[in-house]
């Protein structure tokens, strides 16, 4: 090679590797995750339920709300009920849906936020920096899960994050703690030895995570779901609507 | 099997009528800039000619579009957050990098081809101070359009690709989004200078037939960006038409939106193509502007505010009621108020001794 030219390279190799190091956090492209910040890097988060431990008490629901205090309204996880009924043999039963963030791999509300205010940890929790938030509601309309919402009282971003100041204190996250039937199982999935992958593996032939199509790679795990609830609801609709809606529930029957 | 929803909660809408506010106004004004950006390399014919009206357009459009932004943020005041804490991964980030570059483009180009109209036909007493001094700014005018107009472009391609990219809306996540919004944002805003070169610019006929037959292409566009989504979509069963097709079959609401648009674009082209005909029909077409502007609107409320009742997760609609307050019915009529404050005056600025013609009073001009 003509030398002047192997020269040339070199310096370009030079100057691009120092145009990148003080840019390491910028690799990622447009709506790429962002490299995951803090929390104990040899773990990762998950959450198992078992729907057939869940009676609907809302329990789980009711510490969240004391615990993290969203306003009145507003839940960071709640039981979804559902009323399933086989057409053929008319017997119907009840379903409960315990709801929370999905602590996804591949989160879709992370690489949105215009303002860095919501990441992943390096234990796979995913947060808000509710100083940082300017809620603008981007990360709310990126969640397939319904998991985020604006809070009332502080205007910005809220989410489950497993309760992580309580993790962090060695305790349980509020929902799991007060779980009648245990159906709430939290642990370290790095852990072979941890309960939950015990859970997991015992279930294994039983194990669903919601619209895993989306290539979210949620990381709260259902044992005993039906299929019918890994997507959207085939159904009819809640309380609050009217006929036009399509909803017979309730006022309109 | 039969799922009913029996305790389920509600997802309120995240993005407020302001959002709507914003994706109308800024597309009117990034469609208006780059014509009139056109104007500036395409000299001394119906491009140049268009430049007054499409300026009025862009800049009272323009500087009314930001502040509806800021207030679709629950913490506008944290605004700042956007310069101190780039982030280049993210679309609406990188938006709001593109909205300065476009704003100073816009503004910095429209006080500098104001100057020279002002030092060729003399500026009124009040604003005297804008041709102070000797410096004609000629050289930096095509500097500035070029910014004006890659910002404008940069405009059009970050509100409709930060939309686009969230897969959790199948109706938004579909590169169609792009195109339907920049032809409905040209539809209206050639409208929107339809009206301007009949009511307040006193534009020639020929002008406004120039003008017309853009806005006839902008629907043309807008017709074939709504086809090739649905044909496209129909074709490739993408996730977006597929949802959009769900919709129209379980609800009436979706039907009755589906209708509308249709019979609106059918009836705005059947309109422009009877009135390109005569001239008596081009010396009407201003009367379209309305019903372009009106829809090109609701084309936004449409997508983002109705599709955000639609659940995620969950079964039918959420309802939504327009909240009076600055949430809901004030803020639209804010933002369109604040948009009118500004038509009080901008026109007899731009449109200066042009529009004292025929003995019109600045008063007559502000009001159409």
């Amino acid at each position: 090679m003509d030398p002047s030219r192997r020269q040339f390279l070199g310096k370009a190799a030079i100057s691009a590797g120092a145009a990148v190091v003080p840019l390491a956090d910028v690799e990622a492209g447009l709506n790429d995750q962002p490299s995951r910040r803090g929390g104990d890097p040899g773990k990762r988060y998950g959450m198992a339920i078992d729907l057939r431990r869940c009676i609907g008490c809302q329990a789980c629901t009711v510490s969240c709300s004391i615990e993290n205090q969203p306003p009145v309204g507003q839940f960071r996880t709640i039981v979804h009920q559902y009323e399933v009924k086989d057409n053929d043999s008319e017997d119907t039963a009840a379903v409960m849906l315990p709801r929370l963030c999905n602590q996804c791999d591949n989160p879709p509300c992370v690489p949105v936020c215009p303002v860095q205010a919501t990441w992943q940890r390096k234990d796979g929790i995913v947060v808000v920096d509710s100083d940082q938030c300017v809620g603008c509601g981007y990360c709310v309309q990126a969640c397939p899960y319904d998991a985020r919402f604006i809070n009332h009282d502080t205007q910005v971003a809220d989410k489950c994050n497993f309760c992580v100041h309580r993790l962090e204190a060695g305790l349980l996250p509020a929902c799991v703690e007060s779980c009648v039937g245990g159906a709430r199982i939290i642990g370290d999935l790095n852990d072979p030895d941890s309960h939950i992958n015990q859970v997991l593996r015992e279930n294994y032939d039983d194990i669903k995570v919601l619209k895993p199509e989306l290539n979210t790679r949620p990381h709260v795990f259902y044992i005993g779901m039906t299929d019918a609830f890994i997507e959207r609801i085939q159904g009819e609709s809640g309380l609050w609507f009217d006929a036009e809606h399509g909803g017979v529930m309730g006022a309109v029957s | 099997m039969n799922v009913a929803e029996i305790i389920v909660p509600q997802q309120e809408v995240a993005w407020l009528p302001w959002a709507v506010q914003y994706f109308f106004f800024v597309g009117l004004a990034a469609t208006a800039a780059i014509i009139a950006g056109a104007g500036e390399f395409l000299r001394g014919g119906r491009w140049q000619r268009l430049q007054p009206a499409a300026l009025l357009v862009a800049v009272s459009t323009g500087v009314v579009a930001p502040i509806a932004l800021l207030a679709d943020l629950h913490q506008p005041g944290r605004f700042y957050h956007f310069y101190t804490d780039i982030t280049p991964w993210s679309w609406m980030s990188l938006g709001a990098l593109i909205l300065p570059v476009f704003m100073t483009g816009l503004i910095g180009y429209w006080v500098l081809w104001q100057r020279e109209r002002f030092k060729e036909q003399g500026a009124p007493r009040w604003l005297a101070l804008w041709t102070a001094g000797h410096w004609s700014g000629r050289r930096l005018r095509p500097w500035l359009a070029a910014l004006m107009i890659i910002g404008a472009i940069g405009i059009l391609v970050y509100t409709g690709s930060e939309v686009m990219i969230v897969k959790a809306r199948a109706l938004w996540h579909t590169e169609w989004l792009i195109l339907n919004l920049a032809m409905t944002a040209f539809m209206g805003s050639l409208a929107a200078m339809l009206y301007a070169q009949a009511r307040i610019f006193r534009a020639t006929a020929g002008d406004q037939r120039f003008t017309l037959r853009l806005f006839m292409l902008a629907l043309l566009g807008t017709g074939a960006g709504a086809l090739g989504w649905a044909a496209g979509g129909w074709i490739t069963d993408s996730v977006s038409f597929q949802a959009f097709a769900r919709l129209i079959g379980q609800f009436a609401y979706w039907r009755i939106v589906f209708a509308l648009s249709v019979g609106v674009g059918i009836s705005l082209l059947v309109a422009a193509l009877w009135m390109l005909r005569t001239p008596r029909g081009v010396a009407l077409s201003w009367w379209m502007a309305p019903l372009a502007l009106l829809a090109a609107w609701s084309f936004r409320w449409a997508v983002l505010m109705d599709v955000q009742t639609v659940p995620k997760y969950g079964a039918g609609l959420y309802p939504y009621h327009l909240p009076l307050g600055s949430d809901g019915l004030l803020g639209i009529l804010g933002i369109f108020g604040l948009w009118l404050a500004v038509m009080m005056v901008l026109p007899g600025i731009i449109a200066g001794r042009e529009a004292a013609n025929e003995s019109m009073k600045m008063s007559e001009v502000a009001h159409g």
